[in-house]
């Protein structure tokens, strides 16, 4: 598999001279600007800041600065690399970046170039005191106010790393790097699930899934698998607190006037409502628990927004209806507003 | 595979909580490391089951991020409180952004 070399001084804008001091700056700023938890849900920044990361992890360690630095000045970003023979593998320690903090990257490896160059630590994650496992994966599933007030059940693709079956996650075979890995001992594809969403999810909300995440390198346990819950915009609700839902629901004028009983959507499907006599435009009537459903399992209250709407075109009978109407009423729609004056 | 899901269905625990240990050992980090987060507002636990702190699961992914934050970027924890809430923020107001296109 051809491996693309990647020039580290470019990708930090530094010049290949630059001190621990210039590129821990260069680092920072770059960082600062394209972390991923600064730009939540931005795929470009997060494939940049990756990039950013690695060249930071070579050029900040002296002795694997000097490593790539071996290969010269004279290799162009982009172009296949082969290492040069007589390079032994490094396995690379995490385990230094700080005692009591362990270290907790909840991202994936590093590049084809950087495990070829200084060994795999794809899929690993080593801190003191505590076994190398696979990473773990956080990943957004997309829910519909249906799916959290009843619960429900979705399939789910992932782009996951798997242990290789090719070298069963040794990342070598018979002394070579592992053709199908390309060293790294694990592999990324597709991986379909299908999950089991309680009843109760809100917006932000994690499902864990303990062992779903990315596979351990050799025989270590996989990660776990956070899904966060984003909800998508529903064509009727709208949501108006954490359990309480809110509907406009369109009624006629003699509707309000006169009081009716209206079928009035709902997440659970159709209920009857009665709506009083005199009931304004704009008024918010409650239907007790049609909200949704909290895991302790109470409910929310479903808000119904009057909205009085008139026919665009009248029928010679109704327009006659509402002259006679006009004609009749004593009633000031202002009057509030005049103070009895029209 | 297909994109149609696997067959076999994953049923995450429902509704659970964990103790401060289980969140330092989910997030890879030392419990006194996460009982700092706490002490510094950081970090809320959702109910107290006696003398434990209960935490509910996207506690990991905080904890995680805060973790993230102090490496990559060197910000104290100070600073943290400061980003995570304006992240929040900056969630609500995405969220109400599509929202709001999504009626136009």
């Amino acid at each position: 598999m051809a491996v693309q070399f990647k020039d580290y001084y470019q990708i930090l804008g530094v010049p290949r001279t630059a001190t621990e001091v210039e590129i821990k700056r260069a680092y920072r700023k770059l960082a600062r600007k394209h972390h991923p938890d600064l730009n939540p849900g931005d795929k470009t920044a997060e494939e940049k800041f990756k990039e950013i990361n690695e060249a930071y992890t070579v050029l900040s360690d002296p002795e694997k600065r000097q490593r790539y630095d071996e290969l010269g000045p004279n290799w162009q970003a982009g172009t296949d690399f082969t290492p040069p023979s007589g390079r032994e593998k490094v396995g690379v320690q995490f385990g230094d970046l700080g005692d009591l903090f362990g270290t907790g990257h909840g991202r994936d490896g590093f590049s084809d170039f950087f495990e070829t160059l200084f060994g795999s630590v794809s899929g690993a994650r080593a801190g003191p005191g505590f076994a190398m496992r696979g990473l773990d994966v956080e990943a957004a599933i997309s829910l519909r106010l249906e799916d959290i007030l009843h619960g429900a059940t979705r399939p789910l693709t992932l782009q996951a790393a798997e242990r290789c079956t090719n070298c069963g996650g040794a990342g070598s075979r018979d002394g070579h790097f592992c053709s199908s890995c390309a060293g790294a001992g694990v592999v990324r594809r597709p991986k379909s699930l299908t999950v089991q969403i309680p009843v109760g999810m809100r917006e932000g909300s994690v499902i864990r899934l303990a062992g779903q995440g990315e596979a351990g390198p050799g025989k270590a346990p996989a990660g776990d698998l956070y899904l966060r819950v984003h909800l998508e915009p529903h064509p009727l609700f709208t949501l108006v607190s954490a359990d309480d839902i809110q509907l406009e629901l369109p009624v006629a004028p003699w509707e309000t006037a006169l009081g009716a009983k209206v079928a009035v959507p709902t997440l659970d499907g159709p209920v009857e409502m009665s709506i009083p006599p005199g009931t304004q435009g704009g008024q918010r009537l409650r239907l007790r628990g049609k909200g949704l459903r909290r895991r302790d399992g109470g409910s929310g209250d479903l808000y119904v927004k009057l909205k009085i709407v008139v026919p665009q075109k009248l029928t010679a009978a109704e327009r006659e209806l509402f002259e006679k109407l006009a004609a009749t009423s004593s009633f000031r729609a202002r009057e509030a507003m005049t103070g009895g004056k029209q | 595979m297909t994109s149609e899901g696997g067959d076999i269905v994953l049923y995450p625990r429902d509704s659970q909580r964990l103790t401060l240990e289980e969140l330092a050992q989910a997030a890879h980090l030392h419990p006194k490391l996460v009982e700092r987060f706490v002490e510094c507002d950081l970090l809320a636990p959702v109910e107290q089951g006696g003398s434990r702190l209960l935490f509910e699961e996207a506690a990991v992914l905080r904890v995680q991020a805060i973790q993230r934050l102090r490496q990559d970027l060197g910000v104290n924890l100070s600073g943290i409180a400061v980003i995570l809430d304006l992240i929040e923020r900056l969630r609500d107001l995405q969220r109400e952004l599509d929202w709001l296109r999504s009626r136009l």
